[in-house]
């Protein structure tokens, strides 16, 4: 669990709250093909249904890691051992390293937490570029 | 060896003028005119009927026989289909047999039993050109079932059909599908990873019984050629060691659709006199030409062809540098690990370009160390024996067509026994002195032997309003160290995103690998230039391993630049965070639990990371609290 929060002035929470409410609707305004991704959980259904939106953009993503067995029914994007991901709402290839110690030929829906750009294939798939170096 | 190059000859050399002779001077005795009439009644059978025998309907002896081993049921069940296509629209003749095993995915291709009639079966045929770029022809098939793809026994029989029925003066094997190199699965049932996984029958075929297959064939094969990925492995050489004369494969990953069969076929079938040596520098040729072309233009690509028959001194000098390595380790680590560090690597960070390893020994090791000299003789057999490498992209310019296994502890899993696994290759079998026993030294001194991990998987993320704002987050592992997005993107223990200023995002991640270090894992925030003097950040958190599935607010703050850290003299944290430009939230704990801890053989706490000084900033001291 995270310790020590910084709430140390109500006032200024209050303040920030406020100040940051109107930021955000400012760059909602601002961006309309893509909701704003601060502190949401990003689902994959919200990357595929607006590709073009995301593309481009760096994600975290958590979900199942499926190997070369899950859900994703287009041909892999990148390479051959690009492998999926899937949370609740979807399933999307990821590529580049599999997670230490995940095997892609025997997943077993373990978690994944990883970051990574959102990418397009030649017809508009998205699938995420791993940004894990 | 002698047996195989024997039945090879049986088949396909022109008999000898003498021979022939000899038969006609006892071609009509009755006993062996019976067995002769045997003879060619089973070649007959064997020619004429069913999924066997040659388009005309003879067994007459081609230039090429080319295999395609297709293990497509899985989600490469659409590249399969699109190579299909490339192989039929050039189609055999007389001096080129293309034959083809293969097998697709109701999974991930649902419409072809409606649409061509297929019945998920496994399928063999000699390809056709069937006038048609546009589909494949899965009827010219004809099915033997649903085979385990990935049973060596199946291939075996592939190949025994093919050449029994196809003969030919040279024989190309292609094993399509998935591949991983020597690596381990962790299913139970399976040692090894290698090429060729059967979704359906739950399989992958290892290294081991992949050569395994070859052998039971009983058929010496001119060339190899692995179209999957991360085959390109010393470890791979030496498993078919005597079994091919040429072997093409990839260092790096392969694109979905690996191999242009179109333009390496349309060369074989325009000359079919080619060489073995020739055809694998055409497939090496053919496949750089597709992907450096513009209009495709995928980069990180590798391919080489290898004369096999230097394996066996590559193998003897790669011994002497095992033998080096162990018995001079103590007076080279620390170039041996920079070696490792600087090595061209792939998508498995672990495999590194041997060439590329071996000369970053010899250029700086003395001449003292046997390592030197013997990492020298591997540089020269490998210019020698690559008979063909392309690469194509700059993460992969360094390579020189054969990889080799030299992990750190941080890249190896205890839980699934990799170094166990790594010991019963070919390679590493009965002698003093092997590849594995370099690695057990290179593994076991590259980190703390007493290092516990916990699990991991924890984020955090910050946000701040205004694009222009340069903020640092900043993570300071149980070591003390403090790391950020603007140093370089790894960690000893996770890894971040890239930084703000570069990405043009008003955000940074850190994202902790799936073990980490027990300990503190502190959060500094930094508001290091802000055009409007002020910005409100905000800290999420997740944290799966404890429950947070989903991203929470730790906090917002609201920061400035009146009141500057002015870069020496904090004795805390929370000292730090008295000035308005830093804020320190708080920090992620990962304790000791004796019932939860995976302890790696060596830990992973050496880990040098490349700082990369893109700008001045304020150093935030090693020390914690």
């Amino acid at each position: 669990m995270f310790r020590k929060g910084m709430f140390k002035n109500s006032n200024t929470v209050c303040l920030l709250l406020v100040v940051s409410a109107i930021f955000w609707a400012m760059a909602c305004a601002s961006s309309p093909d893509v909701e704003d991704t601060a502190g949401k959980v990003i689902t994959i259904n919200a990357i595929k249904d607006n590709p073009d939106g995301y593309a481009g953009r760096t994600v975290l993503l958590t979900g199942r890691f499926k190997g070369w067995e899950g859900p994703c029914k287009e041909a892999p994007p990148k390479t051959r051992s690009d492998w999926m991901l899937a949370d609740d709402t979807g399933c999307i290839y990821v590529s580049g390293r599999v997670p230490k110690g995940l095997r892609p030929m025997s997943p077993n829906d373990e978690t994944v937490t990883l970051t990574g750009v959102v990418r397009l294939t030649d017809s508009g798939v998205p699938y995420l570029e791993a940004q894990r170096p | 060896m002698e047996k195989l190059n024997k039945t090879r000859s049986s088949l396909s050399k022109t008999p000898n003028p003498m021979e022939g002779e000899k038969m006609k001077r006892t071609l009509f005795q009755p006993s062996q005119l019976t067995m002769l009439l045997l003879a060619f009644a089973v070649l007959v059978a064997c020619g004429g009927g069913g999924d066997g025998g040659g388009d005309d309907g003879t067994t007459s002896s081609a230039s090429w026989t080319y295999m395609v081993y297709m293990g497509a049921d899985n989600n490469l069940s659409s590249a399969g289909l699109v190579d299909l296509n490339e192989m039929e629209s050039v189609g055999s003749n007389a001096n080129v047999k293309i034959v083809l095993q293969a097998e697709f995915s109701d999974q991930y291709t649902p419409n072809l039993d409606s649409s061509h009639g297929y019945d998920w079966g496994t399928l063999r045929f000699l390809v056709t050109n069937d006038n048609d770029t546009s589909d494949v022809n899965l009827a010219a098939g004809t099915s033997i079932g649903n085979q385990d793809m990935g049973d060596p026994a199946t291939l075996s029989a592939f190949i025994t059909w093919a050449t029994t029925n196809y003969p030919a003066d040279h024989y190309a094997l292609v094993i399509w599908d998935h591949g991983a190199g020597w690596k381990k699965s962790r299913r139970a049932t399976m040692q090894f990873k290698g090429a060729v996984q059967d979704a359906t029958s739950g399989s992958f075929m290892s290294l081991p019984d992949l050569a395994q297959a070859v052998t039971d064939a009983g058929v010496h094969l001119d060339i190899i050629n692995f179209d999957a990925c991360l085959m390109g492995m010393y470890e791979v050489l030496y498993e078919f060691n005597g079994l091919v004369d040429y072997m093409v494969f990839s260092e790096e990953t392969e694109p979905g659709n690996g191999d242009p069969y179109d333009t390496i076929l349309a060369a074989l079938v325009a000359t079919p006199s080619m060489s073995a040596r020739t055809l694998s520098q055409t497939i090496v040729n053919a496949y750089y030409n597709y992907y450096s072309d513009p209009a495709v233009r995928t980069e990180g690509i590798t391919k080489s062809a290898v004369d096999m028959s230097l394996v066996g001194q590559l193998h003897t000098q790669v011994l002497a540098l095992a033998d080096g390595i162990v018995t001079e380790y103590n007076s080279i680590s620390s170039t041996v690990t920079a070696a490792q560090q600087q090595a061209q690597a792939y998508e498995y960070a672990e495999n590194h370009d041997l060439y590329d390893f071996a000369d970053y020994l010899a250029t700086y090791l003395t001449s003292d160390y046997d390592t030197k000299t013997a990492a020298a003789d591997i540089m020269d057999t490998v210019t020698s024996m690559v008979v063909a490498n392309k690469t194509y992209g700059s993460e992969v310019a360094d390579s020189h067509g054969i990889a080799i296994y030299a992990p750190t502890n941080n890249q190896i899993s205890s839980a699934s026994d990799d170094l166990t696994s790594y010991g019963q290759l070919a390679c590493n079998a009965s002698r003093a002195s092997v590849w594995l026993d370099a690695v057990n030294v290179m593994v076991d001194n590259s980190g703390d032997t007493d290092t516990v991990l916990e699990p991991g998987g924890f984020a955090f993320y910050v946000y701040w309003q205004d694009t222009n704002t340069d903020v640092d987050l900043y993570v300071i592992e149980p070591s003390g160290t403090a790391y950020a997005p603007w140093m370089g993107q790894s960690t000893p223990n996770g890894y971040f995103s890239a930084d703000s200023i570069d990405s043009g995002e008003n955000e940074e991640y850190y994202a902790a690998d799936d073990y980490v270090e027990a300990g503190d894992y502190d959060v500094m925030i930094n508001l290091y230039d802000s055009s409007n003097s002020s910005d409100v950040v905000s800290l999420y958190y997740i944290d799966p391993e404890n429950g947070y599935e989903t991203w929470q607010l730790v906090g917002q703050e609201e920061m400035d630049l009146n009141n500057q850290y002015p870069g020496t003299g904090y004795s805390s944290l929370d000292d730090l965070a008295s000035y308005s430009d830093w804020w320190y939230p708080g920090n992620v704990t990962r304790e000791l639990t004796d019932g939860q801890t995976i302890r790696l053989l060596s830990g992973e706490r050496t880990f040098n990371i490349t700082i990369k000084h893109k700008k001045a900033k304020p150093i935030v001291a090693d020390e914690k609290r």
